[in-house]
């Protein structure tokens, strides 16, 4: 099985039986086999992935170095499958991430349902984040768990303003509404969707509050807010701002 | 505005006539049975055994606004709930009254900044009582329920004098 990793690898697994362990070292027998999994032959051994909560496991210290991003089968397998859409992150996540071009975001997400040895057959939820002075301005980011084979997955896509997500509610229904807060708070459009209306804020509500651009109402600016005028602010009353 | 109220001069019979309405009007309040936050599970407490608001005649929290006089503003009333807030009380038969419970119903509480929130609700809705607290505990909501009690009693049915609005 050339795309597939095999069934049990799980990320924060290998790193939790490592936390109970006492010694930091590698010195148990089958850490090596860890690292070079079966059906994962072309996986270089990562000893610094494998030996990652190395600072986690002692008495915590107070400049810990950043953490590697984690190495996964699964990210090896995608990055094989989608050589063109799938890339590897550089930050520290919390689970195992890959960023995917949004034309190929579909196709990959069939690919995780379907695929039996991933079988992602849950969409935890589904973040934005607004980056505006990055280019392709907002990250849409999926969180995938696999209740069979108990791993998990972050997925992450960059979307520019003007662009158009392919909704996954063909795929895991439950993004419905996740997918309808991302377009509610960040005004990210998704087409697809059956519903996509305003779920958190009243529906004449105009704006994204959580763009980063995002101007409040006069009656919700207080002193110290940019364009407060006293005049107009204050716990929504005029002159309540004012001395 | 109820039936009787600002009809009569103020004399010996309304006198006796107002202390009997006030004693009826507090001893029994029935407030309304919602909760918009996390002050509401403070209010299930004080209706709860150990603290015990069938003490004073308002255990019976009334599922339909037609059956309450008493709202207990219980929590942070944003932009998307003022309208139903609003709509709540306006169904509610005169004479009515309404508690701010909490920092967030009196002003915004930690969410003074905040896009979504209401910054005071008594741009809502008319508020007899403000209890401060975050959350309010129990002892200071019976605190503030009996001061309602106090502010009714001195209620009266006859015509104010011009000039006076309470």
């Amino acid at each position: 099985m050339p795309g597939g990793p095999p069934a049990g690898i799980r990320d924060d697994a290998v790193r939790e039986t490592k936390l109970t362990e006492p010694d930091s070292t590698s010195k148990k027998p089958d850490s090596q086999g860890e690292s070079s999994k079966p059906g994962m032959p072309d996986t270089p051994a990562k000893p610094e992935a494998s030996g990652q909560p190395a600072e986690a496991r002692g008495p915590a210290k107070p400049e810990a170095p950043p953490r590697p991003p984690i190495q996964s089968p699964i990210i090896d397998a995608l990055v094989r499958r989608f050589p063109a859409a799938v890339s590897r992150v550089e930050e520290e996540t919390n689970w195992p991430c890959v960023v995917v071009a949004l034309a190929s975001l579909q196709e990959v997400a069939g690919f995780l349902r379907k695929e039996p040895s991933l079988d992602f057959d849950y969409l935890t939820c589904v973040s934005g984040a607004d980056y505006p002075e990055r280019t392709p301005r907002f990250d849409l980011i999926y969180h995938f768990v696999s209740l069979a084979h108990k791993h998990t997955l972050q997925l992450k896509v960059r979307v520019a303003e003007s662009d158009v997500v392919p909704s996954l509610t063909s795929i895991w229904k439950g993004a419905d509404w996740n997918e309808r807060e991302v377009f509610d708070l960040l005004g990210v459009n998704f087409s697809g969707h059956p519903d996509l209306r305003r779920i958190l804020l009243p529906e004449q509500w105009k704006g994204h509050p959580l763009r980063k651009d995002y101007v409040l109402a006069d009656e919700d600016k207080f002193p110290g807010d940019e364009g407060f005028d006293p005049e107009k602010g204050g716990w929504g009353v005029p002159g309540v701002g004012s001395k | 505005m109820g039936i009787i109220e600002n009809r009569f001069e103020s004399n010996v019979i309304i006198t006796g006539v107002d202390k009997a309405i006030n004693w009826a009007r507090k001893s029994s309040l029935w407030p309304l049975g919602f909760g918009l936050a996390c002050c509401a599970i403070e209010m299930m407490a004080t209706a709860a055994a150990r603290y015990d608001l069938a003490r004073f005649g308002m255990e019976v929290f009334r599922s339909s606004p037609r059956q309450a006089d008493l709202m207990i503003l219980a929590g942070t009333v944003t932009k998307k709930m003022a309208p139903r807030v609003r709509l709540l009380y306006e169904q509610m038969p005169e004479k009515k009254y309404v508690v701010a419970m909490g920092g967030c119903a009196i002003a915004g509480g930690p969410f003074y900044d905040s896009y979504s929130v209401v910054k005071r609700v008594d741009l809502i809705v008319p508020v007899d009582v403000y209890i401060p607290g975050c959350p309010v505990r129990p002892e200071a909501l019976l605190h503030g329920l009996l001061t309602l009690r106090e502010k009714i009693d001195k209620e009266t049915i006859a015509r104010r004098p011009a000039g006076r609005n309470s």
